[in-house]
């Protein structure tokens, strides 16, 4: 695997440039490209380097397990702070104030919970995906197959989600054609993860990560320097400015009935801990000493960024405004999307927006990255290894199933962006976390604490989650109303986390209970064994060095 | 950044606070199990101090010397083998699955209830969150929201030390007395 890296560096600097002088005449982020293009270089060089050290399935998946606790948390981190979250926030900051920051705790609250309840067990009793922790004691073949459709649909929806966003912001930021940004991403993340596999991606989180919260971090304070450090001037400054007043300071349109304000709650505190590429991060620490390290440090991290991100929402009212360099025809150039893009124009002229721009960029490479890795895994190691290569384990034939898996999803990727490109995309993320919160969070959880689980109750329960929560989002008005076209929506709620989520653990509960078999007798009686493993870690290495 | 001062810091505080914790929370016994794994610790270079408990419990058998099989031969056993009976009547697992729960459920809960509370307020009162503080613009919401993004990195660092110093020293005792094999 160690060919084509350096080439594939070339060829795509080349790429880019020659894209760049295409659009010479409205290139003013030169900066922005050469400072894109220092990533890549840099990216790619880390990917030729890990290439040469990814041998085993166990450095393909996992890195070999040999990434500490902080760098974990810092790539998780990485791999959760996306683009979209970045914008996104900053953009709702900036229309509608106090409504960003209910998403931006929202993102946040389900790292305790993943702290507490999974991070340390999953380390103790998984190998490579979640998907070896619900089969633990139940049957492999039904579960795995559950399990990787969990993690797929989540990976597709967040995957296209990520696509159309970066080629809509790159489009705007660089000049370049949809397309073409599309397709670079989409060859980028290939080549990250096809040839580097966990130990590429992993630096390339890291390298965004720092990036990400040093750009974000210098904003937040250039906005807080102009008000002596103090919210209560800040936010003063803002309600004085703000078409809304000092109703950005309450609870706006974002949630507007019980149900679905619960319903966000839900999909947003528990999808977290149900999504395959966060959880895939920690099989690649050594143990769970580790593994609860990693979230103690992902989540300061990414609590630190989320109040960042709402300062620069801030800040971009305040300063965006004012100024109608920025505006055309009343409204913000770009969308309100691009509120952090222009403030860092404001605050720190071209080379600022150039850093930011190129920022963006690596964000979401990362994020794609990590994305394309857990649904690989999930093809090659939950489906190929188990289904077609049954017990006869073979490293070489699973690693190239998941670099062929990796090309697979690369092109659908960039087929799906390209496809959704006029679509509002903005509630495949809310979807990927309603599937996560829906399928793949209820088995995990009731597989590590729940004695009477089965694979019966298991598979029916968790196919009714995934079903239940993609039905609902189809009829409901999202889909139904605003990308069909219908006047109204079958199913009322925009989220429907806490039918489908509801739905998943009766479900599970009543086919466990009534589950009589002799197979659920033996699954349950495996359960002793197995706690004694995620508690304590006695047999763990074992199992991660084969 | 935070995060890392939080952990160093952590570091500074000295081991009889969670020993006291676990006195409290738990029994005088976890106590002394813990305070003794702790003071081990300190002294890691003597290796026979670490197990001079160990005598009390469990001479006459054997702690099995294999670790349990990898998963899919497990589930042909289908019953729990002897190692996992092992472990689970040494005294250290039990105090380690009981001071496991009462931090893991206490902080769930927590986390969770402040979050939904917040939810519930978002959509039965909002304009009780948009009221101001004092004679200034912030709001209660403002507040309030900032104060869970702050309160989710303080859960995690209580648990992540209290893991650390009450947690670990059992689960350290089962591996040694299961063979010494992780």
């Amino acid at each position: 695997m160690k060919y084509n890296a350096p080439l594939a560096l070339i060829l795509s600097a080349m790429a880019t440039c020659a894209w760049a002088q295409a659009t010479g005449e409205k290139s003013v982020n030169t900066i922005a490209i050469a400072m894109f293009l220092a990533f890549v270089a840099v990216t790619l060089g880390i990917t030729y380097w890990a290439a040469r050290r990814t041998k085993t399935t166990s450095d393909f998946y996992a890195a070999g397990g040999g990434i500490t606790g902080f760098q974990n948390g810092l790539a998780i981190a990485g791999d959760y702070m996306s683009a979209a979250s970045f914008l996104g926030i900053a953009g709702l900051v900036y229309t509608s104030g106090f409504d960003g920051l209910i998403y931006a705790i929202g993102f946040l609250v389900g790292w305790p919970i993943v702290l507490l309840l999974i991070a340390e067990p999953l380390r103790n009793l998984g190998k490579y995906t979640f998907a070896d922790v619900a089969s633990f004691r139940l049957q492999q073949k039904p579960i795995r197959i559950l399990a990787a459709s969990g993690s797929l649909v989540t990976v597709t929806f967040y995957l296209i989600a990520q696509m159309v966003g970066a080629g809509k912001l790159i489009e705007l930021l660089f000049g370049l054609p949809y397309e073409a940004a599309v397709v670079i991403v989409g060859v980028l993340m290939t080549l990250y993860v096809t040839f580097g596999g966990m130990l590429a991606t992993t630096w390339v989180q890291l390298i965004k990560a720092i990036l990400l919260l040093s750009g974000a971090s210098l904003m937040a304070i250039l906005v807080m320097a102009q008000f002596g450090f103090s919210f209560e001037s800040l936010f003063s400054e803002a309600v004085k400015v703000h078409a809304k007043a000092d109703a950005i300071m309450a609870p706006g349109t974002l949630v507007s009935d019980p149900i679905s304000a619960i319903s966000l709650g839900i999909a947003l505190m528990f999808g977290t801990a149900g999504l395959p590429h966060i959880l895939m991060r920690f099989f690649t620490v050594k143990d769970a000493v580790q593994a609860r390290r990693s979230v103690f440090y992902a989540t300061g991290f990414i609590g630190y960024f989320y109040i960042l991100t709402f300062i620069i929402g801030f800040g971009a009212i305040i300063l965006l405004l004012k100024n109608p360099d920025y505006f055309t025809d009343g409204a913000l150039i770009g969308g309100a999307n691009m509120a952090a893009i222009h403030l860092s124009h404001a605050l720190g002229g071209d080379v600022l927006l150039g850093f930011i721009s190129a920022v963006a960029f690596a964000t979401i490479l990362a994020v794609v990255s990590g994305l394309t890795l857990a649904g690989s895994s999930a093809i090659s190691h939950d489906l190929y290894a188990t289904l077609v290569l049954k017990g006869n384990r073979d490293e070489k034939k699973e690693i190239r199933a998941s670099q062929i898996a990796t090309v697979c999803l690369g092109v659908i990727a960039v087929l799906l962006g390209i496809v959704f490109e006029k679509q509002n995309v903005a509630f495949m993320v809310g979807l990927a976390f309603c599937v996560a919160a829906s399928a793949n969070f209820p088995i995990l959880l009731l597989s590590m604490y729940w004695r009477k689980l089965t694979t019966r109750g298991a598979v029916i329960g968790g196919g009714l989650g995934l079903f239940t929560a993609v039905i609902l989002v189809v009829l409901g008005p999202t889909v139904w109303v605003d990308a069909f076209g219908y006047p109204e929506a079958i199913f009322p709620y925009k989220y429907p986390a806490i039918f489908s989520v509801s739905i998943a653990f009766i479900g599970i509960w009543f086919f466990s209970i009534t589950d009589k078999s002799a197979n659920a007798a033996s699954e349950q009686a495996a359960f002793d064994a197995q706690f004694v493993r995620s508690q304590t870690g006695i047999g763990a290495a074992e199992a991660s060095q084969h | 950044m935070f995060a890392y001062l939080v952990c160093k810091f952590t570091n500074f505080i000295p081991p009889t606070i969670p020993v006291a914790a676990i006195w409290l929370l738990e029994s005088p016994q976890a106590a002394a199990l813990v305070a003794t794994h702790n003071s081990d610790n300190i002294r890691k270079k003597n290796q026979y101090n670490r197990v001079a408990y160990l005598t009390e419990a469990n001479t006459s058998e054997p702690a099995a010397t294999h670790a349990p099989s990898p998963p899919h031969k497990l589930q042909k056993i289908g019953k729990p083998s002897m190692q996992t009976e092992t472990i689970r009547q040494l005294p250290e697992y039990a105090a380690l699955t009981r001071a496991r729960k009462k931090i893991m459920w206490p902080l769930s809960i927590a986390v969770i209830v402040a979050y939904f509370a917040l939810i519930l307020a978002i959509a039965f009162e909002p304009a009780m969150l948009g009221n101001p503080i004092g004679n200034g613009v912030t709001s209660i919401g403002m507040v309030l929201g900032l104060g869970i993004i702050l309160f989710c990195m303080v859960i995690t660092g209580i648990y992540v030390y209290y893991a650390n110093r009450v947690l670990e020293p059992l689960t350290q005792a089962i591996i040694k007395k299961a063979g010494g094999k992780v």
